[in-house]
C-alpha cells in the first residue's frame, strides 16, 4: 500500500516534470542563484534583524541562530533579561550548524564549512569541501510552473515569484 | 552539474520530496545532547548535524554521512550510510543516533561511531505517513512531533501529532501514545515536562510526561511563530521565526518569563 502510494506520486510527478509542451508562459517562480564564487564570501558582518530563523545553538555566554541561506546571528545572553546582539557570521546559503571545540561546522550552499571562531568577532575560514551535500533544485510550497534550475549558474538560493516564458519544470 | 540529462532523472525526486515534505522546511534541536556532555554546548531538536567525540554526523536528502575530524578540525567524510529519501532531523542519544524524516523514525547504532548500524526503520503508514519530526529521547521514550499540512505535507485526512514511542527495544520502537497538535515544531524536556512548539496554535505546549504513555497537556506559554526550544538547567530558551524568548522553568507548572530578543 505505501509502496503504491509513493509510486503513484512518483510516477505523477514524473509525468509532470517533463518538458511541457507548449512551454509555458505566465505567473511562477524563478530560482535566483548564488555564484560559486560568493558562496566562499565567509565573514563577519554588521548586526542584523532576524527575519527567518533556522537551527539553534546554545554555548555559553552566546546564542547562535540561523538567518536562512544568510548566515548565523551570534547573541551574548547571560544576562537572559537583557540579550544582546553581537555579530553576525555571513554564510551564504547556509542551513544548518554545529559547533565543536573553536570550530564551526556548516552547510554553505552544497559545501560543507569549517570555520575557526574561537575569535567571535573575527573568524577564520579553516576549509571548505565542495559539493558534499545535494542541491534543492525545486521551489518549496509551490504548485505551479517554475524556471528549471540550472547548477551551471549557480547555487539556487530562493525563489521568486516571476511571470515567466517558456517554463519547463512544474510541481503539483 | 551541468549535465542537463543528469538534472532531469534527480527533478522527480526533489519534486517527491517535495509533496511530501514541502512546506515543512522550517527547520529549525534539546534536551541533552551529546555535545553537552563535553561542555560544547547544546542544539535544537530541528537540526541536521550532530557532533560526538571525533565524529561530525551530517544529513543530506537520503544519507546519513560520517565525518572524523582531523588535526586542523576539518572533517574529514569516512562513511555513509544511505537512506529514503526525506531525512530532516539528527540527535544522538546514549550511543544511539535518532534520524527523523518525513516518512520514517530511523534508529542507528554507534556503538562503533565511525560506522552506524541501522537497528529499526519505523513504518508510518498505518499511523503517519509524511510529516516533519524532529525527535527528543528520554529514557527509553522517544518523542517526537509530526507536523502534517494538508495536500503539501502527509496525506490529507491525518492531523499533525505528538507521538510517544517505547524504544526499549530499539529494533523493533513501538507506538505508545500521543496526543494531536496544531502545527508542532522543535521539542524538549525537563526531568517530567516536555515542552512542544506548536506554531499552529502560537504557543509552547506544556506536557506532563511522567506517563509518557499517556501525556497530557497541562498548560500552554503563548508566544508567536515558535520554532525550537533548547532547555539549559532552569533556563529555557524558544526561538521564534523573528527573535527568542528566556524563561524560567524551575517550576515547570509556572514557567516564568525572563526576556526576549525580536525585530
Amino acid at each position: 500500500m505505501r509502496y503504491l502510494f509513493i509510486g503513484l506520486i512518483y510516477l505523477s510527478l514524473f509525468v509532470a516534470c517533463k518538458k511541457q509542451d507548449p512551454l509555458f508562459d505566465g505567473p511562477g517562480k524563478r530560482p535566483v542563484y548564488i555564484s560559486y564564487e560568493e558562496l566562499t564570501d565567509i565573514r563577519n558582518e554588521e548586526i542584523q534583524p532576524v527575519t527567518n530563523s533556522g537551527p539553534i545553538f546554545l554555548r555559553d555566554p552566546y546564542l547562535f541562530m540561523v538567518e536562512k541561506k544568510q548566515g548565523i546571528h551570534v547573541f551574548e545572553i547571560s544576562n537572559s533579561s537583557d540579550p544582546q546582539p553581537v555579530t553576525f557570521f555571513k554564510i551564504p546559503g547556509v542551513n544548518d550548524f554545529t559547533l565543536s571545540g573553536d570550530f564551526l561546522y556548516a552547510d554553505n550552499g552544497p559545501n560543507l564549512v569549517t570555520i575557526n571562531i574561537s575569535d567571535i568577532l573575527n573568524i577564520q575560514v579553516v576549509s571548505i569541501q565542495n559539493e558534499m551535500f545535494q542541491p534543492m533544485l525545486f521551489p518549496p510550497d509551490h504548485e505551479g510552473f517554475f524556471e528549471c534550475a540550472d547548477p551551471s549558474k549557480g547555487f539556487v538560493s530562493s525563489w521568486k515569484d516571476a511571470i515567466l516564458i517558456n517554463a519547463a519544470c512544474q510541481t503539483w | 552539474m551541468s549535465n542537463l540529462v543528469n538534472m532531469k532523472k534527480i527533478i522527480p525526486f526533489f519534486l517527491f520530496v517535495a509533496v511530501l515534505a514541502g512546506a515543512c522546511e522550517k527547520q529549525g534541536e534539546t534536551f541533552i545532547p551529546n555535545s553537552a556532555q563535553n561542555g560544547n554546548g547544546q542544539s535544537g531538536s530541528i537540526t541536521r548535524f550532530a557532533v560526538y567525540g571525533e565524529y561530525l554526523y551530517a544529513l543530506d536528502q537520503n544519507q546519513i554521512q560520517v565525518y572524523k575530524f582531523n588535526a586542523s578540525g576539518t572533517p574529514v567524510l569516512v562513511n555513509k550510510v544511505e537512506t529514503q529519501w526525506g531525512l530532516e532531523t539528527i540527535i544522538i542519544y546514549e550511543e544511539t543516533i535518532y534520524v527523523g524524516s518525513t516518512t520514517s523514525l530511523y534508529i542507528l547504532d554507534i556503538t562503533n561511531p565511525e560506522n552506524p548500524i541501522l537497528l529499526s526503520q519505523t513504518d508510518r503508514e498505518t499511523d503517519l505517513a509524511g510529516g516533519c519530526d524532529p525527535v527528543v529521547v528520554k529514557g527509553i521514550y522517544a518523542f517526537s512531533t509530526i507536523k502534517i499540512i494538508p495536500n503539501v505535507c502527509g496525506l490529507v485526512n491525518q492531523t499533525s501529532r505528538l507521538l510517544v514511542y517505547d524504544v526499549s527495544d530499539k529494533t523493533a520502537p513501538v507506538l505508545v501514545g500521543g496526543h494531536d497538535m496544531m502545527m508542532p515544531n522543535g521539542l524538549g524536556y525537563k526531568d517530567n515536562t516536555l515542552f512542544v512548539c506548536d506554531e499552529g496554535a502560537a504557543a509552547v505546549v506544556v506536557f506532563d510526561i511522567t506517563d509518557p504513555a499517556n501525556c497530557t497537556p497541562i498548560s500552554a506559554i503563548d508566544i508567536t511563530d515558535p520554532v525550537d526550544v533548547i532547555i539549559n538547567g532552569n533556563r529555557m530558551v524558544v526561538s521564534t521565526k523573528t527573535g527568542f524568548s528566556f524563561y524560567d522553568v524551575t517550576n515547570p507548572s509556572q514557567v516564568l518569563s525572563m526576556g526576549s530578543l525580536s525585530f
